[in-house]
């Protein structure tokens, strides 16, 4: 009878799980194992595939009902078709992806609360299903997102697909502005922004990751540390050919600044302020081949700078006033993002000094 | 006379032996199972060996902020499912020695996305716990009091996950190593012992794995009566309270994890033969204050166990 119940035991033991372990018995088709980086510096960030929701259905509401905001509140600003729009941190701090809509366009904004970093892609042409979800991986401390259509996976940081069936794909990235709700307000007072009525129980007035924001502290490795600023030091990093330079936001002017930039045969224009807590650059060659110089317009906001043809241009390139009229200036490679999180994936990276 | 007390130590061993206080998982989402819950330290007899089976299955879903349940549009469905086995050995009528190894199965699908479940499962940890008990009740003594101390091994898988790997609460096992303190006192209310109130405690503290990730440290602390209904049935309702630090990932603290747990317990068990009994409890959360923003916790969780006795 010992023996019986012994045996009974080793039974129940034995045949849990089939007497080995593993996980999720469907493995990836073999296309799907192989990514453009390093997977072994891919890693589970904890809440799973869509664990983190995204916005799939954002209204928008004039600026003027977003009680939810105050003025210093970080916000992501963009235009469609001149008009402007915006998302709060507070709220993409919690979903990370909104799926837009409007006028028959498919665009993703994506924000990611541990790389301080935002973008704004269109949506892949050939996609039906042009959402995007979040992933819940993470590479070098940043949301790596995925598309429905395909479920290949995008790298935020690199802008591109680096697993699944669009992988080595390039986003069609379009410009943002990642300013104070006071200062785009001022620039665009006729603008709409998100609503914080957003379908889910979340706490828009809580930051979802402590003190993340403002500590030295890191909550994933990252290929490559740089202590030569505040990991959390929110800069504008510029890639330009093998151009690989930073701007702390912080070190511009309180007024808005301009510096022009010719380095490594690259021209490009850099606009900034502190007191604005904004930063964005551009090329600095005209559409028609002509080399620009420019100085800093106060107190005309969005209007920012003036050339020495002398026309006017905005905080998103595009001129507004003189013989450029409605010209664009050319988008490079720039974000803001900690200082941290940049040199993670572009180390070396140079430091302006103001 | 000498029937009366034969009488006596059947009742108190039926007690012993039926008043199993079934293991309970994690009451958060961490790897493996909260093996601190899961020790008996003062219910042992010389040369005896008792074995026990716990298979716990645990509802790990319930969304909350603080102190507050938030709704979950995201329909996660988080459970994980674990069996110990538990083998105890009286070396002499004080000290005896405890073994637990574990097996975990873990799952989790977001019912909003259209992406597949995930699960692991594997090898936990195992546990190993030396203690000595100071007085045991008896017809003629109404207090038991034992300590333990205890060696917390990663005998398990943690690197479940591919082609990436799991985050750690998904994992089977910590990967790590630990140590903990045990406490257990006992109160029988009357002389057959067939009322008696119970205090356990423990401190457990958790090293780092191989990915700098550690699940830091715990106390627990369970109080509760047992009731002897007849010679077969035994009843238990109790309260257990525990206290966890934050995660730690490289010395870090990990934001939304860690808090205080209290919940009610309730368990009965049956006695099969005078050396084998069953029982199932269950419990569920009275109240909380966890870390963070947003965290999961267990909804409730269940446990069925078998314990038998081997002299």
């Amino acid at each position: 009878m010992r023996f019986l119940t012994v045996l009974a035991i080793l039974f129940v033991f034995t045949a849990c799980g089939g007497g080995g372990g593993g996980s999720d018995s469907d493995s990836p088709p073999p296309q799907q194992a192989t990514w453009l980086i390093n997977s072994d510096q891919v890693v589970d960030g904890g809440p799973g595939k869509d664990g983190i929701p995204s916005i799939d259905n954002p209204t928008f509401i004039n600026g003027d009902q977003a009680t939810y905001l105050i003025d210093s509140d970080l916000v992501i600003g963009y235009l469609v078709n001149g008009a402007a729009r915006a998302v709060p941190h507070a709220i993409v701090d919690w979903h990370e992806v909104v799926n837009l809509q409007e006028n028959g366009d498919s665009a993703v904004l994506s924000y990611c609360p541990l790389t301080g970093t935002a973008a704004l892609w269109d949506a892949p042409a050939s996609s039906t299903n042009k959402e995007f979800g979040v992933s819940g991986l993470l590479y070098n401390s940043n949301l790596i997102l995925y598309d429905r259509e395909t479920d290949s996976n995008w790298s935020q940081m690199l802008q591109q697909s680096v697993n699944g069936e669009l992988i080595r794909q390039t986003a069609t990235v379009q410009t943002v502005i990642e300013t104070t709700w006071l200062t785009w307000r001022t620039m665009y007072p006729e603008t709409l922004v998100l609503s914080d009525n957003t379908g889910f129980s979340r706490d828009y007035q809580t930051y979802p990751y402590g003190s993340f924001r403002t500590d030295s502290n890191l909550l994933f490795q990252v290929a490559n540390e740089d202590a030569r600023l505040h990991p959390k030091e929110r800069v504008l990093g510029i890639l330009n050919g093998g151009l690989n330079k930073v701007y702390p936001i912080d070190q511009f002017s309180a007024g808005v600044q301009v510096i022009n930039e010719a380095i490594s045969n690259e021209s490009f224009v850099v606009i900034g302020s502190s007191d604005l807590d904004i930063a964005i650059a551009y090329n600095s060659t005209a559409s028609d081949g002509t080399l620009l110089q420019f100085t800093a317009i106060e107190s005309s906001l969005p209007i920012v700078m003036q050339d020495n043809e002398g026309n006017q241009w905005d905080i998103f390139g595009k001129a507004v006033s003189g013989p450029r009229e409605n010209e664009q200036l050319a988008r490079i490679s720039d974000f803001t993002a900690y200082w941290f999180a940049w040199v993670a994936f572009f180390p070396s990276a140079d430091i302006h000094s103001f | 006379m000498l029937r009366y007390k034969s009488y006596l130590w059947i009742a108190l061993s039926l007690l012993v032996i039926g008043k199993n206080r079934p293991v309970f998982a994690a009451t958060c989402s961490c790897a493996g199972v909260s093996l601190s819950s899961s020790i008996q330290l003062n219910n042992f007899e010389p040369q005896v060996l008792d074995l026990s089976v716990h298979v716990t299955q645990s509802d790990i879903s319930k969304l909350v902020s603080g102190r507050d349940t938030v709704n979950d549009e995201t329909l996660r469905n988080r459970e994980t499912e674990t069996y110990l086995l538990q083998a105890s050995y009286g070396i002499t009528e004080n000290f005896a020695v405890t073994g637990v190894m574990s097996w975990v199965e873990h799952s989790r699908s977001i019912g909003s996305s259209q992406s597949p479940s995930e699960r692991s499962s594997g090898m936990g940890d195992s546990l190993v716990v030396a203690s000595y008990s100071f007085a045991k009740i008896t017809p003629f003594t109404s207090h038991g009091f034992a300590l333990g101390l205890g060696l917390r091994i990663p005998t398990g898988e943690d690197s479940n996950g591919s082609p990436i790997t799991f985050a750690e609460d998904l994992q089977p096992s910590q990967g790590a190593w630990g140590s903990s303190l045990w406490f257990n006192y006992q109160y029988a209310l009357d002389q057959q012992a067939s009322f008696t109130v119970f205090i356990d405690g423990n401190f457990s503290t958790n090293n780092s794995n191989d990915r700098g990730y550690s699940f830091d440290s715990e106390w627990n602390l369970s109080s509760g009566i047992n009731y002897q209904l007849s010679s077969a049935w035994t009843t238990s309702v109790g309260l257990a309270y525990r206290d966890a630090n934050p995660h730690l990932r490289q010395d870090v603290s990990i934001p939304n994890t860690g808090g205080r747990w209290l919940d009610g317990t309730i368990s009965a068990s049956y006695s099969i033969n005078p050396t084998s009994s069953i029982s199932l409890a269950y419990r569920i959360p009275v109240a909380r204050d966890l870390n963070g923003a947003l965290q999961f916790t267990t909804r409730d969780s269940m446990t069925l166990s078998w314990s038998s006795r081997f002299k």
